[in-house]
């Protein structure tokens, strides 16, 4: 297992790793696509995330890491009650990639094959949906997934349940995962339905200013040459936002939206022209997120401005008369309404 | 002997000693006798250096089976338990492999390749089997594109250290054998050693970092290689006694690394891109040269050293090759155009075979047997002990359910590529333009339905230019649509011959090719660009004589204010759809392509 980087290392990247931590930080956004040109560290960051999430207690020996303590959205023998206390386990939250060229049995899990072919038995051997489960699952290369691969996701994602049904074989069981995609628009772009999926976005570009460039290579090169020593280094930096993170954990639920910023995100939102309501509603709980790594009780216009862009970029309609990107229109609509 | 010969030696001595760190090396050559040479050298350093020989091949078209590995439906049928193939990559670790034709490489599988490049490791994930393999490997793209419109992956080029050109090496150019093999020398296992214990001084990263913003290279894993790279030729210079490489060091990592990726050269800067845009680059977002003024990093011995270093080592290159390089990096960063990457992952006779999906075969869906074979197999038994119970006589030897048909799967059966060919001559250009790239982006935003592809070529003054290679992405789309140039006179025949050429090539790719043409017809310059309306309204007529021959479907759009005869003349011709509209909004060009696609 090669060693991630660690995210506390990037150098600037601002936007980018507030949103891994927002959607980190509150799955109901619905997870972060990170787009951008060759060589900006995107999957880098991703992969560093693994490092900064908790434990979670599960139930012990469950392959779909079900909460103990959770009433619904459990797997069918944890739910059949036949462990009425069952046995707990602490694992780390799972970080699962669904790699390029992964086929569909894998991805969805089917038929155990050793034992129908050995035993003669009809089993379930659960799938990369299974694993991630209560988790994250990224997908680097987001655009160049196979069309009825992302049709299945697509489709599980949104009902948080994976169903497998072939030949007397029908398995139910939870998938609610965070999707985390990165990926190059210059390579083709996505699909509406999947980037709806997606809560926020965020565009990433190589810094161009020297000094980052300079820290930047430095970083990597020193890196490479030992990684356990510079884990060491940035290892304090990671526990820093471990710690922020679990405060934040605590701290969201009682983070307060008063009518204002209601109101705030509303008119920001038909400024724009953003479909439906869900733009708005994951600008307000992306805002919230933002409020709650800061410490905060309440969301102010602050929080909002900081997340708007990530959170509506990619829900805008295309406007052909304007060359600007979409980051550009978010941006300049806070500044004409929020000044 | 010419002396760039030991600068490819050099990065042949490079990717054997150690190759994974350098990810790989594009070779653009033609095959012949010097690929054939430096290739030799190559396998003669991997052998040397312990690598396995001869070194294994990663064919063009290869298959995600072949690739990352399969069930083996025979040998699983003969043990009755899974027997799980692995695939090429399986067998890379620690070593180099050669991808032949790289130009003509699946996006897919380059994606697939980058990936295992990144993490020197593949996650595979198929047939009920799921491994993590080690695969530490580096990579010999040897890049054969001969047309403007060929080019290797970029991200493949991204992730390869090295690019050499041996086309601009002679034959008889060539030293004595006996040269190479003093290259043949090296003691890998003490340059490992030595290597830990060197590093780059402050100013050296800086220098490094300068000389990339001087290049114009934006990638900053160009830098990091080349980096490595000083480090490497510091431990392999058995003279150098210090923990910092050299300044000649430096300057061989300059010249391997980063002057082959240049997209400007020092002092020359904007001569290559100013010469006739009217706007310079619009949009300042896009702009992202590093800013060489900042002087906060940089004091002046650094910025000498940065100078030193950079002159010395473009001494290493010849100039035409390094000019011919910066114009290519140059293209490539401008329209970003994934080679031919994009398009022939979208071809569907030829290329990666798209796997299948359950279904029944039908007219036009035929059954892959392979997968349902594979699908089948894991049930043999369960299905076995079924029919035992039913009391069925006749056992057949390998049960098949409905449930386990498969059928192939294309992308797209008929991939359309829409070309826009648009008129950029004279004053009124401008509008046209403006409604041109409006209309361009609203089909582009029906591909997400459809599919499609979309293309530009802009005619004016003496050329018609291919502004934007056949795409489904709007962000490139948008790109090279921001700056188009307007102005001048209108060579059509040019015009046409580009275009029909373009949907000549899209067509042996398996697409359908549609024409749109916008211009008011009113030919002025000639096939050979001299001006003159008689010449060049007889070279536009031969044109579209020759057009008609290939069996492509075109829509002339008429933008003259009063519809004229010549237009309509050459459209008939070609046997186009003729549509006067003058005054067309974006919205009623994109409706009328749509229209004249949907009949």
């Amino acid at each position: 297992m090669t060693r991630n980087y660690p995210f506390s290392a990037i150098v600037g990247q601002e936007d980018m790793k507030l949103a891994i931590l927002v959607a980190a930080l509150e799955p109901s956004i619905g997870g972060v696509l990170v787009m951008g040109d060759r060589g900006t560290g995107k999957s880098t960051a991703v992969r560093g995330l693994a490092a900064l999430l908790p434990t979670m207690t599960v139930v012990k020996d469950c392959a779909y890491g079900c909460d103990p303590k959770a009433m619904a959205g459990l797997c069918t023998i944890c739910s059949s009650g036949a462990k009425t206390k069952p046995k707990t386990e602490l694992r780390p939250v799972p970080v699962v990639d669904l790699p390029l060229g992964a086929t569909e049995d894998r991805v969805l899990g089917a038929l155990d094959i050793e034992k129908a072919l050995t035993l003669g038995e009809k089993a379930f051997e659960p799938g990369l949906l299974a694993k991630a489960n209560r988790g994250f699952l990224y997908i680097d290369e987001v655009n160049l997934l196979d069309d009825h691969l992302v049709d299945l996701l697509i489709d599980v994602a949104a009902s948080g349940q994976n169903v497998v049904e072939r030949e007397g074989l029908s398995v139910r069981h939870p998938a609610r995962f965070v999707l985390v995609g990165s990926g190059n628009p210059e390579e083709g772009e996505l699909r509406p339905q999947l980037l709806d999926r997606f809560g926020l976005a965020v565009e990433v570009k190589t810094p161009s200013d020297m000094p980052s460039r300079v820290e930047i290579i430095k970083r990597r090169d020193a890196f490479e040459r030992n990684p356990e020593a510079f884990m060491k280094i940035w290892d304090k930096e990671d526990a820093k936002i471990r710690e922020m993170m679990a405060n934040a954990r605590k701290k969201l639920a009682s983070v307060k939206v008063d009518d204002k910023l209601l109101h705030d995100a509303s008119t920001l939102c038909a400024h724009l022209g953003t479909d439906g309501l869900r733009g708005e509603l994951t600008l307000l709980r992306a805002s919230r997120a933002v409020a709650a790594l800061d410490g905060k009780n309440k969301v102010t216009r602050d929080h909002l401005k900081r997340i708007a862009v990530p959170a509506l970029q990619h829900r805008l309609r295309r406007n052909p008369l304007d060359e600007s990107s979409s980051a550009t229109r978010v941006q300049r609509a806070l500044d004409e309404l929020f000044a | 002997m010419n002396p760039y010969w030991l600068t490819c030696l050099h990065v042949a001595q490079l990717m054997t000693l150690v190759p994974h760190e350098f990810g790989g090396v594009i070779v653009h050559a033609r095959s012949g006798p010097v690929r054939e040479r430096w290739l030799q050298t190559l396998e003669q350093l991997a052998r040397h250096h312990g690598l396995a020989t001869p070194l294994r091949k990663i064919p063009s078209g290869i298959s995600d089976e072949n690739l990352l590995g399969g069930l083996d439906i025979e040998a699983t049928i003969i043990a009755g338990k899974p027997i799980f193939r692995p695939g090429l990559l399986s067998h890379c670790d620690q070593s180099l492999v050669i991808l032949p034709m790289a130009e003509r490489v699946e996006a897919g599988t380059v994606a697939r390749i980058a990936a295992a490049l990144d993490h020197g490791a593949i996650q595979v994930e198929r047939d009920g089997h799921g491994e993590r393999i080690a695969c530490a490997m580096g990579v010999i793209a040897l890049d054969e594109s001969i047309e403007e419109d060929e080019s290797v992956n970029p991200k493949l080029i991204e992730r390869c250290a090295f690019y050499i050109d041996l086309d601009s090496i002679a034959w008889h150019d060539l030293p004595d054998a006996k040269l190479d093999a003093e290259f043949i020398d090296l003691d890998r296992e003490n340059i490992q050693e030595r290597v830990e214990q060197i590093t780059l001084g402050d100013e050296q990263y800086v220098a490094l970092v300068g000389i990339a913003a001087q290049l114009g290279i934006i990638s900053l894993r160009a830098v990091q290689f080349a980096a490595r790279a000083a480090r490497y030729l510091a431990a392999m210079d058995l003279e150098w006694h210090e923990s910092e490489p050299s300044k000649e060091h430096l300057e061989r990592a300059v010249t391997l690394v980063l002057l082959p990726r240049a997209t400007q050269l020092p002092n020359t800067t904007d001569e290559t891109q100013a010469e006739d845009e009217p706007n310079p680059e619009p949009d300042t977002e896009e702009n992202e040269e590093a800013n060489s003024e900042e002087t906060s990093s940089r004091n002046q011995e650094t910025e000498v050293l940065e100078d030193q270093v950079l002159e010395a080592a473009q001494a290493a290159i010849p100039r035409e090759l390094l000019d011919r390089l910066t114009q290519l990096a140059l293209v490539r960063q401008k329209n970003h155009s994934a080679g031919k990457a994009g398009a022939s992952q979208l071809s569907h006779q030829r290329g990666r075979p798209m796997g299948s999906k359950p279904g029944m075969p039908s007219g036009n869906q035929r059954l892959s047997l392979m997968d349902t074979l594979r699908a089948a197999v894991p049930w043999q038994r369960i299905r076995q002990v079924q029919l035992k119970s039913s009391q069925n006589p006749s056992q057949p030897k390998i049960l098949i359910r409905k449930d386990d048909l498969r059928i192939k799967r294309y992308r797209q059966r008929n991939q359309t590529l829409t070309t826009f060919v648009v008129d950029a001559s004279g004053s009124a250009a401008i509008n046209r333009l403006a409604e041109a790239k409006g209309a361009v982006e609203l089909l582009l935003a029906e591909c997400y339905v459809r599919r499609d592809q979309v293309a530009l070529i802009s005619f004016r003054g003496s050329e018609a230019e291919l502004l934007l290679s056949p795409t489904r992405s709007l962000v490139r789309a948008k790109r090279s649509l921001a700056s188009l140039p307007g102005g001048g006179g209108t060579p059509l025949a040019l015009a046409i011959d580009t275009a029909f050429a373009l949907a000549k090539g899209s067509l042996k790719k398996g697409m359908t090719p549609t024409l749109v043409f916008l211009t008011d017809g009113r030919a002025n310059i000639a096939r050979d660009g001299t001006p003159g309306r008689t010449q060049a309204q007889v070279d536009a007529e031969q044109s579209a004589k020759l057009a008609s021959q290939i069996k492509v479907r075109s829509l002339w759009i008429d933008t003259s204010p009063q519809a004229r005869e010549e237009g309509g003349h050459i459209a008939r011709l070609i046997g186009s759809y003729y549509l006067p509209l003058p005054h067309a909004r974006a919205h009623e060009l994109s409706q009328a392509v749509l229209g004249v696609l949907h009949t």
